[in-house]
């Protein structure tokens, strides 16, 4: 990665501006990080992830002030993504002078960015402290992790401020600099512990949803089987007594309750993918995907679809759920074709700790203003006639995907014949994904985190 | 026991239990128009099939059925309480049991076989689904296959 050029820097920011958020620093504590600020805001999950490698607790480069929820999915009880408002970061010379300030700073300590351009870096902080910056800011070594410290600081009015400082070294603008993140302890604590409890409730609440959804599906089974069994049952024994109207009248009653029995199927389906889970096991994902096309000859027989499929590594997942994931992007693929017969192409990639997979496909395409809405449940964009389903699929595989770690998005220009490319990722390994989001050596950190974590565990129990 | 071909005129006995009417009568019906000449009784929950069984009471004069369909979710007994009550009892439990539910749960299909139903048989929402599939059992047990000696 190299590390962006003041332009990129000015273009980065007006797209981060477009989105909604406050001024986004992207900023992989060893090289700036690239963005390419013309992708989808999918891609900011992956730089947030490079970004963690600070500590968990103290990311200081997680930056969009707006509620995304892809922000803020819970893996696992415990493994909460944290969201964190605007991290205030400094950029600091050789000469401990402040180069660059954001504007965090404002809150944090009263000063506007532009303030402290040139301002003298260990004014900052309360004098008998500032010993403690010595080593802090000292000996630049590329690549180490980031050095932190407890150093009181002061605001502009003289209050005195908690801070904890994490410091690492960088470039910008061709210059050896110090990336300062600056993070008011007492405000973390209660910040930490705020987010806990809400995770612990989205937890709790997902649990609830989903065995509200199981039950309700389940318990409307037997009325809809009463629906759909006798109105079969009168038209076998009366039809012939029947006119037209009154046949009709019957055919209508049991679609619509063949219709309802897929509808409950997919979400007796759907609210199961949480809860009940197989342990995660190392999978070859090229025999999923044996196993999936086998499951869809048929429909590829019938649709005379060619499905080529690229190599394939292992991840750790759920088999059951990754065919599920897969089957329901190659189906898609082959169900919404053009006139000819479609290709599928299904390829994987290494894109740092993830692979990135790829089910391309030459179809009708998906136009831009509804990508939005396809991963909703039970959206669709075509009537029943035009293509059958409940809309389900896609829902179930960002659910999958999620579940796995990963994300999911849509490319596709809305042109027929340019098709539609699905991505996902997957960890390489799911231990080593969580390490990484895993704090450096901060045992406050690492105290925080743990009566967080003791929270949500609290909270899920009382569910079970 | 020779399965009742036009040449023996006795009907096949068949216990069911089942709370739900509307469901049972959906299975007399098909019974109803079955070329295997049978009887069907029908059972509320797993007291009455408990009772019928081992003949106790009203039921002292039942006749021994050659097979059963089981409903899982019944008040006062359930199905997978009688299922382990039939299993177990040196007398009943070699009579084939058919589960029959709308439960696709897979551990209650897992449970049910290691109960030692005969077989699990989901109840479809479509009538002719459910004619094929009732058709299927009684043609499978009562002409193709030798059923055990009582």
């Amino acid at each position: 990665m190299r590390p962006p050029t003041r332009s990129e820097w000015v273009a980065l920011a007006a797209w981060a501006a477009a989105l909604g958020g406050s001024t986004v620093l992207i900023f992989h504590l060893a090289t700036a990080a690239y963005v390419d600020p013309l992708t989808n805001s999918g891609r900011l999950d992956q730089v947030i992830g490079a970004a963690l490698g600070v500590t968990t607790l103290a990311v200081l480069t997680v930056l969009l002030w707006r509620d995304d929820p892809r922000l803020f999915r819970a893996e696992s009880p415990s493994h909460v993504l944290l969201k964190l408002p605007l991290a205030t970061l400094l950029l600091v010379d050789d000469q401990r002078v402040v180069r660059y300030a954001n504007d965090a700073i404002t809150p944090l300590l009263g000063f506007a960015p532009a303030e402290l351009v040139g301002f003298p870096f260990d004014d900052l902080f309360e004098r008998e402290a500032r010993a403690a910056l010595g080593p802090l800011l000292a000996d630049p070594h590329p690549g180490e992790p980031p050095r932190v410290a407890e150093v009181p600081g002061h605001r502009k009015d003289g209050r005195a401020v908690p801070l904890q400082v994490v410091v690492q070294s960088a470039r910008w603008e061709g210059v050896s600099v110090w990336g300062v993140l600056l993070q008011d302890l007492a405000e973390r604590e209660k910040l930490v512990l705020a987010l806990a409890a809400r995770g612990a409730e989205l937890a709790r609440s997902n649990r609830e949803l989903e065995q509200f959804t199981y039950i309700a599906s389940h318990d409307l089974q037997e009325p809809l089987r009463m629906v759909g069994s006798y109105t079969q049952l009168l038209q076998r024994r009366y039809g012939t007594q029947l006119d037209g109207d009154a046949n009709e009248f019957l055919r209508y009653a049991q679609e619509g309750a063949a219709r309802m029995r897929d509808l409950i199927d997919d979400l007796l389906a759907y609210s199961r993918l949480g809860t009940r889970t197989e342990a995660f096991q190392r999978v070859a994902v090229a025999t999923v995907i044996q196993r999936v096309l086998a499951n869809l000859r048929e429909s590829i027989a019938e649709a005379r679809a060619e499905v080529t499929v690229g190599p394939m590594p292992e991840v750790d997942g759920d088999p059951t759920q990754l065919a599920q994931l897969f089957q329901n992007l190659i189906a898609n693929a082959i169900k919404f074709r053009g006139p000819e017969p479609p290709h599928v192409r299904v390829t994987a990639e290494r894109r740092g700790a993830d692979w990135q997979f790829a089910v391309a496909d030459d179809g009708i395409g998906i136009p831009p203003e509804y990508q939005d809405r396809i991963f909703v449940i039970f959206q669709r964009l075509h009537s029943r006639e035009e293509y059958p389903g409940t809309g389900i699929g896609l829902a179930v595989v960002r659910k999958v995907v999620e579940r796995h770690g990963g994300r999911v998005w849509v490319e596709s220009s809305g042109r027929p014949g340019d098709g539609t490319t699905f991505r996902f990722t997957l960890p390489v390994e799911r231990a080593r994904a969580a390490a990484a989001a895993r704090p450096a050596p901060d045992p406050r950190a690492a105290q925080l985190e743990g009566r967080a974590t003791s929270l949500i565990e609290d909270r899920l129990r009382e569910l079970v | 026991m020779p399965a009742p071909f036009a040449s023996n005129p006795n009907p096949v006995q068949i216990l069911m239990a089942e709370d739900n009417a509307a469901d049972a009568r959906l299975v007399r019906e098909v019974m109803a128009e079955s070329k295997i000449l049978n009887e069907l009784h029908v059972v509320p929950d797993g007291v009455e099939a408990m009772a019928y069984l081992r003949r106790q009471g009203k039921y002292a004069g039942a006749a021994r059925p050659s097979l059963i369909f089981l409903d899982l979710n019944m008040p006062r007994k359930d199905g997978r309480q009688v299922l382990a009550e039939i299993k177990s009892d040196p007398d009943l439990k070699r009579i084939p049991v058919v589960v029959m539910t709308s439960s696709k749960a897979e551990e209650d299909i897992a449970r049910a076989y290691d109960e030692h139903a005969n077989c699990y048989v989901r109840k479809p929402i479509d009538f002719d689904q459910f004619h094929t599939v009732v058709k299927t059992i009684s043609q499978f047990w009562f002409t193709a296959v030798e059923l055990p000696p009582p």
